[in-house]
């Protein structure tokens, strides 16, 4: 799936407080479409439900 | 002997039996940085005043007969996110150099320290440690010592250049998607990057805490050894050999693999040619899958780009402008990134975990390329590997990403050819083994098959400086 990135990105930093300049999303957009593509090679893969979290705390 | 060409532990052992004393060592090496550095962009602060008053105290260690630590007054330096007291702790940004200096250092320099080893300075990096080739904007790029119009690999690229260039025989880096093991590879010297957890990260700057882990580089299997095993002194539950074992045992109980399907996939003909070098030297012949290895360094990204983003939230809100141009885009898209991904990747995590232990019922070491290719020319903003069109400080270590992603111990093993860019292997060992990546990284220096040694660019003009003095 293609996503218009450059239009996601305001709406997606917003609520974080970020503001990412009009002349820096176009670079954002593209980091963003690489994470994007991992991202997909990630949540397309039929993990188990019982697979858990990798724990990284130690109390 | 000549300092500058001697390894860490025929230093200390000179030093040791008064054969030269750590001030003269340590006056060389500075000297030696301040005349070679220029060309290497490697040091961004040598801390001259410590070095000599370091290398006094071991002096006087010597002439009063007293105790010596293991690598008494052998130079070294550090990544520069690591904390050495006096020093702000840059991590290759611009934005901590207005921090105040650190009050003291980092754990494992304090423990370097007892070991008697003398710290020359800190070195250039990727800021914040995200990125694979050190081309860092505030700082400069550092050069490879083997070709100065080349990367050094990073985001370690000043330590691995400043052991290769001579600068140094020992120094600390940090790995946590290849960071020392790439570099290592594209310089031609030995790192380590021990089991995530096994060495204490307390004063070293973070990139993304569930994958950061510190390392080492030096250039020979046995100073890494012992750099390592300094590192290690004060941890109770360490399951290692000593340093120096009187009799390096043979790795006959071995059962060896070679990591094929992604790793064949994304490596050049040179770089799968080193693995099966040290195979035949080794004498390994099974081929072994880490099955989704290609999906385990998406997940690696994920989580790297998302734990980063978030950490570095608050500077990016209030100064974006300041932060290295090259990875702040990165660092932006992880911070607005779904916080599904992050969690399915980690769960992604847990599951790659479980396929590589069974690979790991099956052998005891596995080979693998370090680096899909050669060093990349400074500024190349695109490499073509087998097909495959990638940006070089995302890419570089794509196939050092699948293991750290699981927090396993590596060694990347030089592999030097004549005329030729410097290679790597590494050495990958299940959790907590690193002691099984030494004995297979000394067997492949023993053989003869693998080796360091100063670029022979800068043993040249030494000659030349010699023979014209």
């Amino acid at each position: 799936m293609r996503l218009n990135l450059e239009e996601m990105i305001e709406p997606m930093a917003e609520p974080l407080g970020l503001a990412i300049p009009t002349d820096a999303r176009p670079a954002v957009a593209a980091a963003l479409q690489r994470l994007v593509e991992a991202a997909d090679a990630v949540m397309s893969f039929p993990l188990s439900d019982n697979i858990e979290i990798a724990q990284v705390f130690v109390p | 002997m000549n300092p500058l060409r001697a390894d860490a532990l025929t230093i200390a052992d000179a030093i040791r039996n008064k054969r030269v004393s750590a001030t003269e060592v340590a006056r060389t090496f500075l000297d030696n940085v301040r005349a070679q550095d220029s060309k290497f962009n490697c040091f961004t602060a040598v801390t001259e005043e410590r070095a000599l008053a370091e290398a006094k105290a071991i002096d006087a260690a010597v002439a009063a007969n007293a105790a010596l630590g293991p690598l008494c007054g052998v130079p070294y330096a550090v990544k520069n996110l690591f904390d050495v007291e006096g020093l702000s702790t840059l991590a290759g940004s611009r934005i901590n150099a207005g921090l105040p200096p650190a009050e003291q250092d980092a754990a494992v320099v304090q423990r370097l320290r007892r070991a008697g080893a003398i710290l020359i300075g800190a070195l250039n990096m990727d800021e914040y440690a995200y990125g694979f080739t050190t081309e860092n904007t505030h700082y400069g790029p550092v050069r490879n010592p083997y070709d100065t119009s080349k990367i050094a690999g990073g985001s370690s690229g000043g330590s691995a250049a400043a052991v290769a260039g001579g600068m140094a025989p020992l120094a600390l880096g940090s790995d946590t998607n290849g960071s020392v093991r790439l570099p290592a590879a594209l310089c031609g010297v030995f790192g380590i990057k021990p089991t995530f957890g096994r060495l204490d990260r307390s004063g070293c700057f973070p990139l993304a805490a569930s994958l950061d882990t510190v390392g080492a580089f030096a250039r020979t299997a046995e100073d890494l050894a012992a750099c390592y095993h300094a590192m290690l002194d004060g941890d109770p539950d360490h399951r290692t050999e000593p340093a120096r074992s009187p009799v390096v045992r043979n790795i006959d109980d071995l059962r060896i693999g070679i990591a094929d399907d992604y790793f064949d996939r994304y490596s050049e003909d040179d770089a799968r040619a080193a693995v099966a070098e040290f195979a035949r030297a080794l004498g390994a012949t099974r081929r072994v899958t880490m099955p989704e290895a290609e999906r385990a360094r998406a997940a690696a990204y994920v989580i790297t780009a998302v734990e980063a983003g978030n950490l570095h939230l608050s500077n990016l809100r209030t100064r974006p402008q300041d932060f290295e141009p090259l990875s702040k885009d990165r660092l932006l898209a992880g911070a607005i990134s779904p916080a599904s991904w992050y969690v399915q990747a980690q769960r992604f995590r847990q599951w790659f975990r479980g396929q590589v232990a069974q690979v790991f019922e099956t052998v005891d070491v596995i080979l693998a390329p370090a680096s899909p290719r050669t060093a990349t020319p400074i500024g190349a903003k695109s490499i073509n590997v087998r097909g495959h069109d990638l940006v070089p400080r995302a890419y570089m270590g794509m196939l050092t990403q699948p293991i750290s992603f699981i927090g396993l111990p590596t060694i990347t093993v030089p592999f030097l050819r004549e005329g030729e860019m410097p290679l790597g292997v590494q050495v990958i060992a299940p959790p907590w083994r690193e002691d099984i990546c030494f004995r297979v990284a000394r067997t492949l220096e023993q053989s003869g098959v693998a080796r360091s040694r100063i670029a022979a660019s800068v043993m040249a003009e030494t000659k030349v400086a010699r023979a014209a003095s």
